[in-house]
């Protein structure tokens, strides 16, 4: 009887030093469940990111809430977000340092491009671009009116005191020579010592001292010539934008003529191609392996994977012949969703008909 | 021989005193420099020991501007981003963030005002750690330096920064003072960022963009490439190697 008296005692003890912990330090126990609950939202962090989750309050410069970022509007609204004189489409409203409107596509009027004119020159842009850049916008609202707008503009020589300069009649105070190039106004004094080169689509113009333009060469962007400075020394040319040699897996024949090495060769400006790691289709295509999208960049060659690894996606191309223009092959492909689900219900004779 | 004892004794006399006499002028020398410069031009002293520090200052202002506007192309827009995507190790800026079960994402675009910001920040510190004063505050003149102020504007293909870090240099009653520095480094930061909200537009409404075609029609001004890591996706923009700069979208895993 006193033994189980004594172990009943020493039981209570035990017990009842547990319950009375537990009570007296109700804090310690709290505490430990809010610090695994790290939710939290930085509407600007110190770094200059915004809506940023799970970061510190010292992180944090402005906007700190000890909630998910899913819980704040300005962290979850989807709008478009004026900037820098440009729309972007589906922005989070906290992360709009510009103008911010509710419709997530950008169909409102802020948006929409405007005529610009700018020098001789008219291309579609934002009004507070066109504005930033010194021009004046007019009605016209697509393209081929806006180029309208331009070529309707006389141009000429403009004659003051200064000296001449070819240019558009509205921007000449002075006198200006409607369509005469200043070398055959009397009292001009132009030169060609300096020309200077400029691209006009992709045609390739030099211009004389006093800016009357020279059609210098049209560059045949069909045969890869693009009319561009891409080194950026400010000296315009026509370019050779092909790549003369490009890469070839020589074990797969791609373009099914049945020699396996004559794959790599030159390819034009613009065309894209497909490269195996292995046969393709019919079953043939190894397991591990992907499919690859080529494509000659502006003289480089560019490779992209199809997919993310897994073959969801396949590289497909096709060659079209333009005898007429005289271009043996052109090469476009692209990749595409890999459908094999489908193959799959072939199984099943309810989908056979 | 005594006659030639005594020749040694003169000349080792003579050695001595000028040993001394050589030691007096070496401890000497900082004074009778002075006294000399005094009289003959110390505010051109002044003046070349300031264009020494002008170097100095210079010099860490390009290779600091330089570096950051480098690393902030690579981070994708912001230093040492809190909020990021990783590619090969490397924390890039996460600039579109996942929408769950949908192909499409939310676009957090880069401003040219907040990236001013975020660059004159950063070069703020990078600068004032650079710039090493104590070497020219050892020297006989005293040196006073303020507070660096630094202003930079980001332009479509330049940084221009402006530098205000008032230095003075005084030697008895002359004084000499620097002037601002002005620096461009010509890295197409400013069309980097149009180019990436230009991506992040199209990414948000349609879950894809079209590398090849844009490449194409900026007729090798610049080279995006479109990288996988799964579930992440980065665009990089490369203008033919000048400047790069790292786009991360966030996928769904």
């Amino acid at each position: 009887m006193k033994k189980s008296l004594v172990l009943f005692q020493i039981y209570l003890i035990i017990t009842l030093s547990i319950v009375f912990t537990l009570l007296l330090n109700p804090q310690n126990v709290s505490a430990e469940t809010t610090t695994q609950d790290t939710a939290s939202c930085c509407a600007k962090a110190k770094n200059g990111q915004s809506c940023v989750g799970g970061i510190t309050q010292e992180q944090c410069e402005q906007g700190y809430s000890p909630v998910s970022c899913d819980n704040l509007n300005e962290c979850k609204n989807r709008g478009c977000c004026k900037l820098d004189g440009n729309c972007v489409k589906g922005v989070l409203q906290g992360s709009c340092s510009g103008e911010y409107y509710n419709d997530a596509e950008c169909n409102i009027g802020q948006c929409q491009p405007k005529c610009c004119v700018l020098g001789n020159g008219c291309s579609l842009m934002g009004e507070e671009k066109c504005q930033e850049l010194g021009g004046t916008t007019n009605d016209a609202a697509d393209i081929g009116s806006c180029n309208q707008v331009c070529e309707s503009r006389s141009k000429g020589c403009c004659k003051s005191e200064e000296g001449c300069s070819y240019a558009s009649g509205d921007n000449c105070g002075e006198e200006f020579f409607t369509n005469q190039a200043c070398t055959r106004v009397s009292g001009c004094t132009c030169n060609n010592d300096n020309p200077t080169t400029a691209c006009s689509g992709n045609d390739l113009y030099s211009y004389d001292s006093c800016g009357n333009p020279t059609l210098k060469e049209r560059c045949d962007a069909r045969a890869g010539s693009i009319c561009g400075d891409k080194d950026g020394d400010g000296k315009y040319s026509c370019e050779d934008m092909n790549c003369k040699n490009t890469q070839d897996n020589p074990l797969v024949d791609e373009n099914g003529d049945g020699v396996l090495n004559n794959d790599g060769n030159l390819r034009k400006n613009g065309e894209s191609w497909c490269e195996y790691q292995s046969a393709v289709g019919l079953g043939l295509d190894l397991p591990g392996t992907s499919h690859y999208l080529h494509a000659c960049i502006n003289g480089k060659e560019e490779v992209q994977m199809c997919g993310e690894g897994n073959r969801n996606k396949i590289c497909v191309y096709d060659n079209s012949e333009q005898t007429a223009l005289n271009y043996i092959q052109d090469s476009r492909a692209m990749c595409i969703d890999n459908d094999y689900q489908e193959c799959l219900s072939c199984n099943d004779e309810n989908n056979l008909k | 021989m005594l006659k030639k004892r005594g020749q040694v004794s003169t000349f080792v006399i003579i050695g001595v005193l000028v040993l001394f006499v050589f030691i007096f002028v070496f401890m000497l020398r900082d004074s009778i420099r002075e006294k000399f410069r005094g009289t003959v031009d110390r505010e051109g002293y002044l003046i070349s020991q300031m264009n020494q520090i002008k170097k100095t200052i210079n010099t860490c202002l390009v290779k600091e501007t330089d570096k950051a506007v480098k690393l902030l192309g690579e981070s994708g827009g912001y230093f040492n981003p809190e909020d990021y995507v990783t590619y090969h190790g490397t924390k890039i800026a996460k600039l579109c963030e996942n929408i769950p079960q949908e192909k499409i994402c939310n676009a957090k675009p880069l401003s040219i005002e907040n990236t001013n910001k975020v660059l004159k920040n950063y070069l703020q510190t990078e600068i004032k750690n650079c710039i090493d004063l104590n070497p020219y505050r050892k020297k006989d003149y005293t040196l006073e330096a303020g507070e660096l102020n630094l202003d930079v504007s980001i332009k479509e293909t330049e940084i221009i920064t402006q530098l205000n870090y008032p230095i003075t240099l005084k030697l008895d009653n002359t004084e000499v003072k620097n002037e601002e520095i002005i620096n461009n480094v010509k890295m197409p930061l400013g069309k980097a960022i149009q180019l990436t909200n230009t991506i992040l537009s199209e990414e948000a409404i349609t879950g894809n963009f079209d590398v090849m075609t844009m490449s194409l029609l900026s007729k090798g001004e610049y080279t995006i490439r479109e990288r996988k890591s799964y579930p992440n996706k980065f665009y990089m923009i490369d203008y033919n190697g000048l400047y790069k700069f790292n786009i991360g979208i966030e996928g769904e895993a």
